[in-house]
């Protein structure tokens, strides 16, 4: 680790690195290595341990230079370190790999990183911010700069007061930044379900005559999947977010907020999706029961998923604000 | 999903097929076992199916639902690729798993079918909607088609379409009457013809490749590229199935639908609309403008090859005639090689050659792009001038098995003095990287049931690479060859590499 951090050092590193990953190969008598890379993600992190297996995961599917900055409040001097993130594809000779840098430093040492990131993002390509800790998000003093990066990804689901924290998300995507929530992410296969079952022929005379809709969280309090879960069935019906038509409601007395399953209903007309054990719901179409497969969604799966959405992302964008208006008993 | 579903998110959903009911004939033999059934299990898996699927399997063998069920169950078990088992998801799809024995020349037969096409419609809630895939022998082709027209199943209040898989006919003939009679039934835009090349990832990526970018497009005609080579080699003989293979041969088996196929997909234009008629006319177009072949041409532009035996790696491998089910005197080319030009404006005096073979050192299917050479030879020596002429830049599109893209040119040697070599950049390891590719079938399945004809091909299409290859097989089949003229484990006869000799060619090897 060195005590004094410059990005050229850092570069030369990576390079070093892999004229040492191609020597191994060549020495193994292998077909070599592959240097991918298809953006710069940079991580705000007070867990680097936590978030380095997420960073393998995701690298599968985004390989990428991975700049994570850990936050350390015992950290009295700015440390830096290069390796690389390698795995073979099933059937494949060649492995892929991926490069990161981890920049240790303290909150008051931050400012010195910050020059450093300028310097450190792939040429050529998109540059995505990762918070994963929604006080590194609103803290002054670890908000990374918007000339460093627009496009966001944090989680509301981990934000201690994540209504406050929706408005704030309002302000910031009216500021210009393209933002990404994953607790918003870890809704697709749920809202997929019921627009799949809004295509069937019998649910499309009733969506007009919506008469109510429940959203039913577990525990005793809803965490903000439940509230944007609510807040696109508003927008997607047409209905204030206040409107008594929409009841977001306990389902359970134990459980961590989340969601928990979703009814509508209509006259002659009921479509429902619970949860069940094992990543598995029970859909009800007006009485046929099929189950279906949710996968667990994982910080890694769901930042897969939102690293796949390469441009703005109108439903989010338009279901937020509404999100960010929801005012419900037992939703924070 | 329609546009018009408030609920729609088209950035995060993926494509889902509509109420609708699968009706497979032949649903006990080795297609439906190996291939649907472990596709449609991964389509219920990522929950790209309907509630109240439905699937009608059909098979002259007696069996009840429950069996049907059990049996299906095992080969998607058996075959299933990248994907976990899961019980619960299987016990749901099975649900909507159904089965009825019968004749397809039977009436009798398809009144029963309409009983389960109406339970399906009226309880699992299909719409009236039915795909009807012929995973059966083509000889019964016409009678499935007409057995389904005079029961009426092809009309109903919602859609009704047919899936036929190659081969599309024996040669021009035979191809233009079987869509004679299947028009009898069901028009055009309802017929959807398997090629399950084009349902591959990397070769759709090929169109990506050159409509998605800016920089490769203006180099892509006679200007700038000298040839183009199509490989689609196996390193597999017929195993056990020569007495089939005897029937059809390479030239049918895989230049005739595949490799055209994706020769098209290489050279056609682009089209104003990634829309599946304006993909296909364009691809028609192609194929219309390769050029036949005349009488006089067929011995220097076409090569026939077998394999003979060899021992590879110290195990012996036997020749097509010693395979079980071959006929010892077998004339039945494994191997074809051709050269095709075609007569446009983008292409006019660039060969395409095309191979394919079993029996070859690897399995490799690509497409080799190579360019003209520089003009001339800057950097003095007859050494670097002559390099330049023997390693062209050459882009290679590979399809399998490591799907990805290449590119070859020369570079500088480090230390002094102005040495080049050739190097090769690997600049896509395909679209994937880590993610999971769907199979042909499955994404050739949710196509048929959404309605996207894109990938497969259409009545003109056939017809037009029939008329490719048809002179080459009436050459071919008043000719007695010479077999075996290639050993088991090498790239093919010494008369293919003479083929490409005579333009200033040599095949690569890939």
């Amino acid at each position: 680790m060195a005590a004094v951090v410059n990005s050229e050092r850092l570069l030369r590193e990576l390079h070093g690195l892999w004229i040492d990953l191609g020597r191994e190969a060549e020495a193994d008598g292998g077909p070599g290595v592959i240097r991918a890379c298809a953006l710069t993600l940079i991580v705000m992190t007070e867990d680097a341990a936590g978030v380095a297996e997420t960073l393998a995961e995701v690298m599968r599917e985004h390989p990428c230079r991975g700049i994570v900055v850990s936050v350390r409040p015992d950290s009295s001097s700015v440390h830096a370190r290069v390796s690389a993130q390698c795995w073979l594809p099933l059937g494949q000779k060649r492995q892929i790999c991926s490069e990161q840098i981890e920049i240790t430093a303290s909150g008051a040492t931050l400012g010195h990183v910050y020059p450093l990131l300028n310097a450190l993002t792939a040429s050529d390509l998109p540059v995505v911010v990762w918070y994963r800790g929604a006080r590194l998000f609103r803290s002054p003093e670890t908000r990374l700069p918007q000339s460093l990066g627009s496009h966001l990804i944090l989680d509301s689901g981990q934000a201690e007061a994540p209504g406050e924290f929706l408005r704030e998300l309002v302000e910031v995507c009216y500021a210009g930044f393209r933002v990404g929530d994953l607790a918003w992410t870890r809704l697709t296969c749920w809202r997929d379900k019921i627009a799949q079952l809004f295509e069937a022929h019998v649910c499309r005379d009733g969506r007009s005559a919506m008469s109510e809709v429940h959203v039913l969280w577990e525990g005793r309090t809803g965490r903000s999947e439940v509230t944007y879960m609510a807040a696109w069935i508003a927008d997607a019906l047409g209905w204030e977010p206040q409107d008594s038509r929409l009841c977001v409601e306990r389902a359970r007395g134990a459980g961590d907020g989340r969601l928990h399953g979703v009814r509508l209903v209509a006259p002659g007309m009921t479509v429902a999706i619970a949860r069940e054990d094992g990543g598995k719901v029970a859909v009800t179409l007006n009485g046929m029961l099929h189950e279906a497969f949710f996968p667990e969604r994982s910080e890694a799966s769901a930042l897969t998923e939102e690293l796949s959405i390469v441009e703005r992302d109108d439903v989010y964008e338009r279901v937020l604000p509404v999100a960010a208006r929801l005012v419900r008993p037992g939703l924070e | 999903m329609s546009e018009g579903n408030p609920f729609h998110d088209p950035l995060r959903f993926e494509r889902h097929a509509p109420p609708c009911a699968l009706v497979i004939f032949g649903a006990n033999g080795d297609l439906t076992r190996r291939m649907l059934m472990p596709a449609l299990y991964r389509l219920a898996y990522d929950r790209s199916l309907p509630p109240g699927f439905t699937v009608v399997g059909n098979s002259r063998s007696a069996m009840s639902d429950e069996r049907f069920r059990d049996v299906m169950r095992e080969s998607v078990i058996q075959f299933l690729r990248d994907t976990p088992f899961d019980e619960r998801i299987w016990r749901d799809f099975a649900e909507g798993l159904y089965y009825r024995a019968g004749d397809l020349r039977d009436q009798g037969f398809y009144r029963e079918l309409e009983k389960v096409l109406a339970s399906a419609e009226n309880e699992r809630h299909s719409g009236g909607n039915v795909v009807f895939y012929l995973a059966t022998q083509p000889s019964l082709y016409e009678a499935a088609a007409a057995g389904i027209g005079a029961a009426g199943l092809q009309q109903s209040a919602g859609w009704r379409r047919l899936v036929i898989e190659k081969p599309f006919g024996r040669d021009l003939d035979s191809a233009r009457d079987l869509n004679q009679k299947l028009h009898a039934v069901f028009p055009e835009e309802s017929i959807y013809r398997i090629d399950h090349y084009l349902g591959k990832e990397t070769v759709q990526n090929v169109l990506a490749f050159r409509f998605g970018n800016g920089v490769f497009e203006p180099l892509w005609n006679r200007r700038y590229v000298n040839h183009v080579q199509i490989t689609a080699a196996e390193s597999i003989g017929v195993e056990g199935r020569a007495a089939y293979y005897q029937e059809s041969g390479a030239l049918r088996d895989m230049i005739q639908n595949h490799l055209l196929q994706v020769m098209a997909t290489v050279a056609m234009e682009p089209c104003a609309v990634y829309e599946p008629n304006a993909v296909r006319d364009e691809r028609a177009k192609l194929l219309r403008s390769i050029r036949i072949l005349r009488e006089d041409e067929i011995d220097s532009h076409a090569v026939a090859g077998q394999y003979g035996p060899a021992d590879i790696g110290g195990e012996q491998a036997r020749g097509f005639r010693q395979e079980d089910g071959a006929n010892p005197d077998s004339q039945t080319d494994t191997y074809a090689a051709l050269a095709l030009f075609v007569e446009n404006w983008r292409w006019a005096g660039v060969p395409f050659y095309i191979r394919t073979g079993k029996r070859m050192p690897r399995r490799v299917t690509d497409i080799a792009i190579s360019f003209n050479t520089a003009p001339f030879s800057l950097f003095g020596s007859d050494g670097q001038t002559g390099l330049m002429v023997t390693t062209p830049n050459l882009l290679v599109l590979r399809i399998q098995p490591e799907e990805g893209i290449s590119l070859r040119f020369l570079s500088k040697q480090p230390g002094g003095g102005m040495r080049l070599r050739p190097v090769s950049m690997d600049f896509n390891y395909g679209s994937s990287f880590g993610a999971r590719l769907p199979s042909a079938y499955e994404t050739l399945l949710l196509d048929v049931m959404t309605g996207d004809a894109t990938l497969y091909t259409r009545q003109d299409m056939v017809e037009a690479s029939w008329a490719v290859v048809q002179p080459v097989l009436n050459a071919w089949a008043g000719r007695r060859f010479d077999f075996p003229n290639y050993a088991a484990g090498t790239w093919g006869p010494a008369a293919a590499d003479e083929m490409l000799a005579r333009q200033g060619h040599a095949w690569r090897k890939p």
